[in-house]
């Protein structure tokens, strides 16, 4: 933008500068002190290249139109399918854009969002979320749990048929499950499915016998996709890499073709079981580059994105700009946060307390982010139901935080560098040796958002006396038994979790899953090296949470569990994502949410 | 530049190399004023990359006291500001003043360039020097050697260097000039091997001098031209490929400002803010020039076939 | 000749055994490994994970590693990808192609503009097409290739809209000729920059050396027309240390498409590559590794031979 205060004042102060550099040229030239031809002619002293001249003359001409304007149109919340004017057609093409490209279309072994995306859109489980978050009925028409919690009972659709003819029958069921718990098969996830016991058949009721009382079951199972049989008789091998690349379901679309880093063609299946699909074909077109994603919803070449890959938060204001589309938003399930290594200071609440009031996050949300991101302040996703909408996170409070860590013990030492005793025994006193305050601040490596917010908070934590070092390296490194969580120094790492469908959270903060060496498996990294002060509470609560079936009693436990993770910071909240789907203005049925995936309705978008 | 940023050796230092010896523009016969013209031009191009040069590194290493702002000062309220008085090139995503960050990046950026050339200088000269003077098995390995190097092809493997052992501008210059020095030591190879057969080495050897001081004091004096060019055109190959590696974020670790950096950090809002992407490569781009200018200037001064 | 050959093929075997046993190394380097995503994977257990382990043969020694590495190189087998799921060679085979297609594109933009301007160059040395081209030869030397490559996108597709910015064919009723075309232009004038600016001096100057040649002068002093003396005498004997060097650099497109296809979201070997060290792919990045290599071996053994069979006074032993 240029700013109408500065640009009289430098008029003012004389005659402006001989225009030097590129920017100066450009400058002078919207201020109108050049002539197009007088830009041409200095650049061209200058030594500048024609491209660059090019780029210079447009900049000059566009600058004040691509300026980033404020826009006083703000993103369509979801309520609903999208609706637009005028009669709704049958047939056509849909091209969804997307930022990163399915590793593989098989659902059992895929780790992206991306891949789950477009499979959404051409295989069924026996139910599926929508977009309120309730399960559909899809493959199975209902379904009955016993009283004792132990048994689920299914009734399968009558007349269902696969994409390549094969009936679809409760043999599909069982052998689902039995390749997905198959140890040489390697499924990503087993969830739920590990701890079925038997399967039976009957008919079109299938019977799923468990071992234990299991809240999140029916969130795994039901809405795990469906195989045929025919494609997992043909061995591990074949059935991983073939099904992967061409997946075969009963949903409304089949698969078409996939031209690796392309795209990828679904095309309309006319046997589907229910309404057939109103679009003709579905092309899910990869464009890697956030830039090359905005100028193709620009011109119409991207009618769609959603899911993993909508609109950056960053660019929506310009997404606004663009009259091809509309930009829709609705909450997510993913949050950010620094995970705060429990050692040393860290170990202390008042320390983490401290932190917390040390993190500028609303400052964040709104500059950093442009007001696209919510606040956090717990676990939960405002928008599911167990979230506690009556926890106000922290304000920004300096002194505060300086009052704690005084509290703590931690006194300015070297340079005034914050040092002091670490706990030994009892986590909240500092009784052990000197140490001064240092702590790593980790990022994943190409996370922009995260590595601007964590040179932010560096610069605030700093400003306190708690020397913070900004560092990053690749996931897999991040993640490895090299990475920070295992070292013995004191660590925050800024990045995000992503809630599954069920509110089940023992994944993070209960102590059967803290790793027990390097390379083994679990999510409570932080409490690697000791459990945290209230372990024994978050362990009761988060099994509590598992093992209790009635939704509102569930409710109550994970609301405790979210007043608990306020009061002891065993991470810092930074924000819940916002995403920012974009969709062509004459797209119908469109209907994005963070419970399921960009494709689950694909069968009734339509065009106008 | 295609193919230098991605290879051992660029096409243009083996061109420029390759002509060292036999300058194939200086065999043409032409008249004593024609000649006289073009080297006072070149002359003058080569005066001119070295002013360009000095400047950039004043411009460089007093970016303390000329930058407006602090190096990694972040003002929040003020994100990818388009130039304005305060912000002569407006600010980046983190509201940092990009003109700041543009002294700042070349200190980063002309050390990684002067000091992996040395690096490069220096492994080239031991190699080829070794390899050329006691000839045999150890000329043999050393030259296998260079050849799997020169098959390596150079960016695929610093990338994957550096996203799994993380970088710091050290790794990068360390891998840069470990990644760059076949060229020289195959030609230093080459003219050590006829010029340790002429009379004043043999002679040297005779009367029992050592073999390090023959080569220092005897040989290597012989090709300092071919030392020389290399390692300019080797300090070009190093900045462009410090940037493009920084551009793929791979690189110099994100906070350290450096032009690739800032390449890498302009490259979302590219489209609405052309002059954070503009000012470093164009910074970037004359920098090399002058290097490259400088370069041409050494050769002719130094080389022997043209007096 | 054929002996020569088949020598300096045997030759390249063990120069690519050696690039082999030093990329492996290099990955061994690797902190982490390609199994420390799924460990960190919300729903995976310790048993699965060890499961996952044995199955991508990682808890085996690592000379058993290698050694089973380079044995299935041998019979052409580059292992199964981490990521996808799928042979190596049907992962790279996919991609492959398309860079192929941009390295044709750019290769014959730059033969073509280096041929022509440097021999136009040439017959006027210090001229002002002379000058004027060794200007830009220099800026299209000293340009970062992915910025130029930025700028091109910036001026052509974002702000004047002619050529698409990005990928290989439109999504919708794209695939003919024109659509590649018109995605090619880009992303092939973007890689050739660099070669061009190199090889048309290199052209001039080898050119320039023909023409103070004495059976050039003899030509002239016979009376012969300029452009036969042009084609018949001064090309021939130019372009032979010309067609070495392009061979030799030829090879160098590949790396190149790194930067280049980033850029342009063009979906070769480049993207491939990229996509794969964010995933820490291995078998995916070892086998692109080679293939650049082996093109690199290629690329020289080529200029070898072609210097051979252009060159009369060189025998081939």
């Amino acid at each position: 933008m240029i700013d109408p205060i500065s640009r009289p004042d430098r008029f003012a102060a004389g005659a402006a500068p001989e225009p030097r550099t590129l920017d100066e040229l450009v400058q002078a030239r919207i201020d109108g002190r050049l002539s197009r031809r007088g830009l041409l002619r200095r650049a061209v002293a200058l030594g500048f290249a024609a491209p660059v001249i090019g780029v210079m003359l447009h900049a000059a001409g566009d600058v004040a139109a691509a300026a980033p304007a404020r826009q006083d149109k703000q993103p369509i919340p979801v309520t609903g399918p999208t609706k637009p004017a005028g009669e709704a057609q049958t047939g056509g093409t849909v091209t969804v854009g997307s930022n990163s490209e399915p590793d593989t279309l098989h659902p059992y072994i895929t780790q992206l969002v991306a891949a789950s995306d477009v499979i959404w859109g051409m295989m069924d489980g026996l139910f599926t979320y929508d977009s309120e978050q309730k399960l559909a009925p899809r493959l199975a028409t209902a379904y009955s749990i016993s009283d004792d919690g132990l048994t689920y009972t299914f009734t399968l659709r009558e007349g269902v048929s696969f994409h390549n003819g094969d009936a679809f029958t409760g043999e599909d069921v069982v052998n689902s499950w039995k390749i997905i718990m198959n140890p040489d098969f390697g499924a990503f996830n087993q969830n739920g499915w590990d701890k079925i016991d038997d399967i039976t058949v009957d008919g079109s009721t299938v019977t799923m016998r468990t071992t234990e009382v299991y809240a999140p079951f029916l969130s795994y199972v039901a809405d795990t996709r469906i195989c045929p049989s025919s494609a997992i008789a043909k061995g591990v091998d074949v059935f991983k890499q073939e099904f992967g690349r061409a997946p075969i379901g009963t949903g409304p679309f089949t698969f078409g073709e996939w031209r690796a880093k392309e795209q990828i063609t679904l095309d309309k299946f006319d046997g589907y079981w229910g309404e057939p699909a109103h679009l003709d074909r579905i092309i899910y077109r990869i464009v890697p580059d956030d830039n090359t994603l905005m100028v193709q919803l620009r011109t119409g070449e991207v009618q769609a994105c959603g899911s993993g890959a909508g609109i950056p938060p960053t660019r929506v204001d310009e997404a606004l700009g663009f009259d091809t589309i509309d930009v829709l938003q609705h909450a997510t399930l993913g949050w950010n946060h620094i995970d705060l290594k429990n050692v040393d200071f860290i170990r202390m609440t008042k320390v983490r307390q401290a932190l917390d009031f040390a993190t500028p996050s609303k400052d964040i949300i709104e500059k950093l982010l442009k007001g696209r991101a919510l606040p956090s302040v717990a676990d939960q996703a405002p928008g599911s139901w167990a979230f506690d909408p009556d926890i106000q996170p922290r304000p920004y409070d300096l002194e505060q935080a300086k009052q704690l860590l005084a509290e703590a013990g931690l006194t300015p030492g070297d340079g005034g560098v914050l040092q002091g005793k670490i706990p030994t025994d009892d986590p909240q006193v500092g009784d052990g040796e000197v140490k001064p305050f240092e702590i790593e601040l980790w990022f994943v490596s190409g996370n922009t958002d995260n590595e601007r917010i964590a040179q932010v908070v560096a610069q605030s934590w700093n400003s306190l006396g708690v020397k913070t070092t900004v560092k990053n390296q690749d996931i897999s490194t991040i993640w490895g038994p090299e990475g920070y969580q295992f070292t013995p120094q004191m660590t925050g790492a800024l990045f995000g979790w992503f809630n599954g469908n069920d509110p089940t959270d023992a994944y993070y903060w209960n102590s059967s899953q803290i790793p027990s060496t390097p390379t083994g498996s679990g999510g409570n990294l932080p409490a690697y090296f000791h459990h945290y002060n209230f372990q024994e509470e978050i362990d009761k609560l988060t099994t509590a949470g598992d093992a209790t079936t009635d939704q509102e009693a569930r409710k109550q436990i994970y609301f405790q569990i979210q007043e608990l993770l306020h009061e002891e910071v065993p991470v810092i909240f930074i924000d819940w994502e916002v995403a920012f789907p974009g969709v062509a203005k004459n797209i119908g049925g469109f209907w994005p949410s963070a419970f399921n995936y960009l494709l689950w309705n694909a069968g009734e978008w339509y065009l106008t | 530049m295609t193919v230098s940023t991605a290879s051992g050796a660029p096409p243009a230092d083996r061109a420029a190399l390759a002509g060292l010896a036999p300058d194939l523009t200086a065999r043409k016969p032409r008249g004593p004023w024609r000649l006289a013209l073009e080297r006072l031009r070149r002359a003058r191009l080569a005066l001119l990359g070295l002013v360009v040069l000095l400047a950039l590194c004043l411009a460089a290493l007093f970016a303390p006291v000329l930058a407006p702002y602090g190096e990694n000062e972040i003002d929040l309220f003020n994100i990818t500001a388009l130039p304005s008085a305060e912000h002569v090139l407006g600010t980046d995503d983190l509201g940092r003043d990009e003109l700041t960050r543009l002294l700042y990046g070349g200190r980063v950026s002309l050390m990684v360039g002067i000091a992996a050339a040395l690096l490069s200088a220096g492994v080239g000269i031991g190699v080829g020097a070794a390899a050329g003077y006691y000839g045999g098995w150890i000329d043999a390995a050393l030259m296998r050697f260079v050849d799997v190097m020169l098959a390596f092809p150079a960016i695929f493997l610093l990338l994957i260097l550096f996203s799994m052992r993380g970088s710091s501008v050290g790794g990068v210059i360390l891998f840069l000039g470990l990644f760059s020095w076949m060229w020289l030591a195959r030609i230093i190879r080459g003219e050590f091997l006829s010029l340790k057969q002429r009379d004043f080495a043999e002679a040297a050897r005779a009367v029992g001098v050592p073999d390090g001081r023959i080569i220092l004091r005897h040989l290597l004096p012989n090709v300092i031209a071919a030392i020389v060019v290399s390692t300019t055109l080797n300090m070009a190959y190093a900045m462009l490929s410090e940037a493009a590696l920084s551009f793929l974020g791979f690189g110099v670790p994100p906070d350290v400002p450096t032009w690739g950096n800032m390449l890498n950090a302009a490259r979302p809002y590219y489209t609405v803010q052309p002059q954070l992407a503009i000012a470093p490569g164009l910074t970037l781009t004359v920098a090399v020039l002058a290097i490259n200018f400088v370069g041409d200037g050494l050769r002719d001064a130094l080389d022997p076939h043209r007096s | 000749m054929l002996r020569f050959t088949i020598r300096r093929l045997l030759g390249a075997i063990p120069l690519l055994l050696g690039v082999s046993v030093l990329s492996f190394a290099f990955m061994q380097l690797a902190p982490g490994g390609p199994d420390a995503l799924f460990a960190r994977n919300a729903r995976m257990t310790t048993a699965q994970l060890e499961q996952i382990r044995h199955n991508m043969g990682l808890d085996r020694p690592v000379p058993e590693q290698l050694l089973v590495w380079i044995g299935n190189l041998l019979r052409g087998d580059l292992g199964m990808s981490y990521a996808q799921y799928r042979p190596v060679s049907q992962v790279i085979g996919d991609v492959f192609p398309n860079t192929v297609v941009l390295m044709a594109a750019g290769l014959t933009i730059s033969l073509a503009a280096s041929l022509g301007f440097g021999i136009l160059a040439a017959r006027n040395p210090y001229g002002v097409f002379d000058n004027v081209t060794s200007f830009f030869s220099y800026f299209g030397l000293a340009m970062p290739v992915f910025w130029f490559g930025l700028m091109l996108q910036l001026l052509f597709a974002v702000h004047l809209g002619w050529l698409p910015s990005a990928g290989m064919y439109s999504a919708a009723g794209g695939g003919g000729l024109g659509d590649l075309l018109r995605h090619l232009a880009l992303p092939a004038f973007t890689i050739a920059i660099g070669s061009i600016a190199g090889w048309s001096r290199y052209v001039r100057s080898s050119t320039l050396e023909q023409f103070g040649q004495d059976y050039v002068r003899t030509a002239r002093a016979k009376g012969l027309a300029e452009q036969r003396v042009v084609r018949g005498h001064v090309l021939r004997n130019a372009l032979i240390p010309f067609v070495t060097v392009v061979a030799i650099d030829a090879p160098l497109y590949l790396t190149g498409a790194v930067l280049t296809e980033t850029v342009f979201s063009w979906p070769g070997m480049g993207r491939l590559f990229y996509d794969s060290l964010t995933v820490r792919d291995y078998p995916v990045l070892m086998g692109t590794l080679m293939l650049g290599a082996a093109l690199i071996v290629a690329g020289n053994l080529i200029a070898d031979l072609v210097y051979g069979v252009l060159d009369p006074r060189i025998s081939l032993r």
